[in-house]
């Protein structure tokens, strides 16, 4: 059994007219001790996932309005607001892009750590304080006992983060949902923090499902990629097979959009034309096909589901594409359309 | 690299300090943002300049363009100190020196049209007629991958992607020749974010542009761009051809800069050997004594506290500010 399940999740958020579906049918589990990545472009609906998890989408703002959530076997969504309190934290913990807004500026790094640790864990006043000490060393924060008295605008970017990262990892949690928690770092703070959030995973085995929207990120990181696009999966793979074998034109183009460091300096750069649809005014057939080089009539019709993939068989590789299917079954597109599509032009 | 090519643009010594208010006392403090910066910008190059949040190199690009009066050095456009220039002929000399702000969304006057917007320095730097403001602003719309037909709607009613084109039309209707490009690209989503970075590159080609692109995505950077300077708490630590620095980085800094860059490809990720950095960036408030990195640096030795390391000057323009640099062969060394 997946430590966490999620199958058709839909979540609707109220708009000026009617609502919008950020959520649109999203299946995936994530096992014990393994990083799974949720990755897309803004507005695809990976962090209203991540939220809808963790019961934080609250009407009349949105809704969860169909799917469960399973983990460890029970559906949180049908659980009470008592009940999923004793989740949250224990049995998953998340940790967001900007530590400055989920810590509370008026109180110190220590009381709010304690706090968590009193609140969940039932310890005495001295024993938490012993426990965040030891947090905090285990993020690698210098001079932990001090910290402890530090408001957080006294501490930096890097820094917050590792508080909110010890506060994640405080009550042993199963799972860690990490929202795009390196997005407002710098890129050496940012190898900071992901070196460090890979060896206590790894050490406390603890799952993680890391949303990103940074494809280097995720081949450092994850051992299984979910490419969200418009609300929907549309490719699910082992992180090697989604950079070397990726099945779905939007993943194409989101690796030919990014240049990359250890290659050779290439020609033009490939975007992918347009930009993704307005949540108020989707296509009828497949999402990205209006954007797609290689669509078809066929394309505008129906939305294709998330299937396994053909051409390379036994890997539970999945795609949502209609050209990707078999050629007796109608599928028209090739390796070589993706390389000419993903790779850049030589200069 | 042989022949020599005009410098455009000449940066000396230039410094840039804010005052930054201090507990108990009524006296501000002083925050040097840029402390004594060297850069040459040739003709028809775009300059890249990267570095870390707080390092200076936004404040660099605005008082390059005098946005931000220098404490101190000099800024030489085509022959012309800028730093002691006279208000009217420094608005002559803006026309040729124009700026593309990083956040297309707090950059535009939301209640200005599209039309209006990319206009507006027409009517602050030349003379024409409306009717001939009009066609230059939609000949440059068009230049930028912009409808002339959006002439008449506002901001709000285009994405990201798209306010930055139209950004991008209000740095280059006044025909400038030299642009600062202060992250362009740094708040738009990948797939457009490439959209417009070979935007920049065809418009860079077709007008003959200078530009400094500025950055913190040193990817980006490395395929946009000529020649590279690295920033460190407001001074420059490395500048040199893009390949060069790129293969063979020589401050310690750089290369840690560069093994930081998650790479896309989980086979070359796995196997990277990576240069961590411990810390965080001291405060500009209070630099470190000697050389500004050295209490991030694996390498520092006593000098480096003592002496401050000044950008060497060899042949092949590769320079660098460290008391042990790199050996100047090590290949691929970042990456």
């Amino acid at each position: 059994m997946a430590l966490l399940e999620v199958r058709d999740l839909r979540t609707e958020f109220r708009a000026a007219r009617g609502s919008v579906t950020a959520v649109d049918g999203v299946s995936f589990t994530v096992d014990a001790g393994e990083m799974v990545a949720l990755v897309g472009e803004s507005g695809c609906g990976k962090s209203a996932t991540a939220q809808s998890v963790m019961g934080l989408i609250v009407p009349p703002a949105g809704q969860v309005t169909g799917g469960q959530v399973l983990f460890e076997g029970r559906d949180l969504l049908t659980l009470s607001r008592r009940e999923l309190r004793a989740v949250r934290g224990k049995g998953i913990a998340m940790i967001f892009q900007d530590p400055m807004t989920s810590l509370n500026p008026v109180l110190t790094i220590g009381k709010q750590i304690t706090e968590t640790l009193r609140a969940h864990l039932g310890l005495s006043r001295r024993a938490a304080r012993t426990r965040a000490v030891e947090l905090l060393e285990m993020v690698r924060i210098p001079a932990a006992q001090t910290r402890l008295a530090a408001y957080p605008h006294q501490l930096s970017g890097g820094m917050r983060q590792r508080v909110m990262i010890a506060m994640a990892l405080s009550c042993n949690p199963r799972l860690i949902l990490a929202d795009e928690i390196t997005t407002a770092l710098d890129v050496t703070i940012q190898a900071q923090i992901l070196d460090l959030l890979r060896d206590l995973a790894r050490e406390t085995a603890t799952a993680v499902l890391l949303i990103t929207h940074d494809l280097g990120v995720v081949a450092g990181m994850a051992e299984r990629v979910n490419v969200m696009y418009a609300g929907q999966i549309v490719e699910r793979a082992e992180t090697v097979d989604l950079f070397h074998r990726p099945q779905m034109p939007y993943t194409w183009g989101l690796l030919g959009s990014v240049p990359r460091l250890d290659l050779v300096r290439g020609g033009r750069l490939r975007p992918i034309a347009g930009r993704p649809p307005e949540l108020t005014a989707m296509p009828p057939g497949c999402r990205f096909a209006p954007r797609c080089a290689h669509a078809r009539d066929t394309c505008a019709d129906a939305v294709p589901d998330l299937v396994l993939t053909h051409q390379i068989p036994d890997r539970g590789q999945l795609n949502r594409c209609w050209g990707m299917r078999p050629a007796d079954a109608g599928g028209w597109l090739s390796d070589e359309d993706r390389f000419a599509e993903q790779t850049m032009e030589a200069r | 690299m042989t022949t020599p090519v005009p410098t455009l643009l000449q940066v000396r010594d230039l410094a840039v300090d804010f005052k930054v208010p201090r507990r108990g006392s009524l006296r501000p403090a002083r925050l040097r943002a840029v402390a004594g910066v060297d850069l040459d910008i040739r003709r028809g190059e775009i300059l890249g300049v990267v570095g870390e949040s707080g390092c200076g190199k936004s404040t660099t690009g605005r008082a390059i363009l005098q946005l931000l009066r220098p404490s101190r050095g000099s800024v030489t456009f085509d022959g012309t100190e800028l730093t002691t220039l006279g208000g009217r002929r420094m608005r002559a000399m803006r026309r040729r020196m124009q700026m593309i702000f990083q956040d297309p969304y707090a950059s535009l006057n939301p209640r200005m049209t599209i039309g209006e917007l990319i206009e507006e320095p027409l009517l602050v730097h030349t003379d024409l007629s409306a009717a001939g403001r009009r066609a230059k602003a939609q000949e440059t719309m068009r230049l930028v991958g912009l409808s002339d037909r959006w002439h008449d709607r506002y901001p709000h009613e285009f994405s990201g992607g798209q306010r930055q084109r139209v950004g991008i039309a209000r740095a280059l209707v006044s025909g400038p020749d030299f642009v600062v490009a202060d992250e362009p690209v740094s708040a738009l989503d990948v797939s457009v974010q490439a959209q417009i970075v070979n935007l920049l590159e065809q418009l860079q080609e077709e007008l003959g542009l200078t530009m400094m692109f500025i950055a913190h995505d040193l990817a980006v950077v490395r395929h946009l761009c000529d020649r590279i300077a690295v920033m460190y708490l407001g001074t420059v630590v490395e500048v040199g051809g893009c390949e060069e620095l790129y293969q063979s980085p020589r401050h310690p800094y750089t290369k840690a800069l560069l093994s930081a860059v998650p790479i896309p490809d989980p086979l070359v990720e796995t196997k990277r050997q990576r240069v961590i950095l411990t810390g965080d960036v001291p405060s500009p408030l209070d630099p470190p004594s000697g050389c500004r990195f050295r209490t991030r640096c694996w390498k520092a030795q006593e000098v480096c506290a003592t002496t401050v390391p000044v950008l060497t000057d060899p042949a092949d323009g590769h320079r660098v500010a460290c008391h042990f640099p790199e050996p100047a062969t090590v290949a691929a060394a970042g990456v």
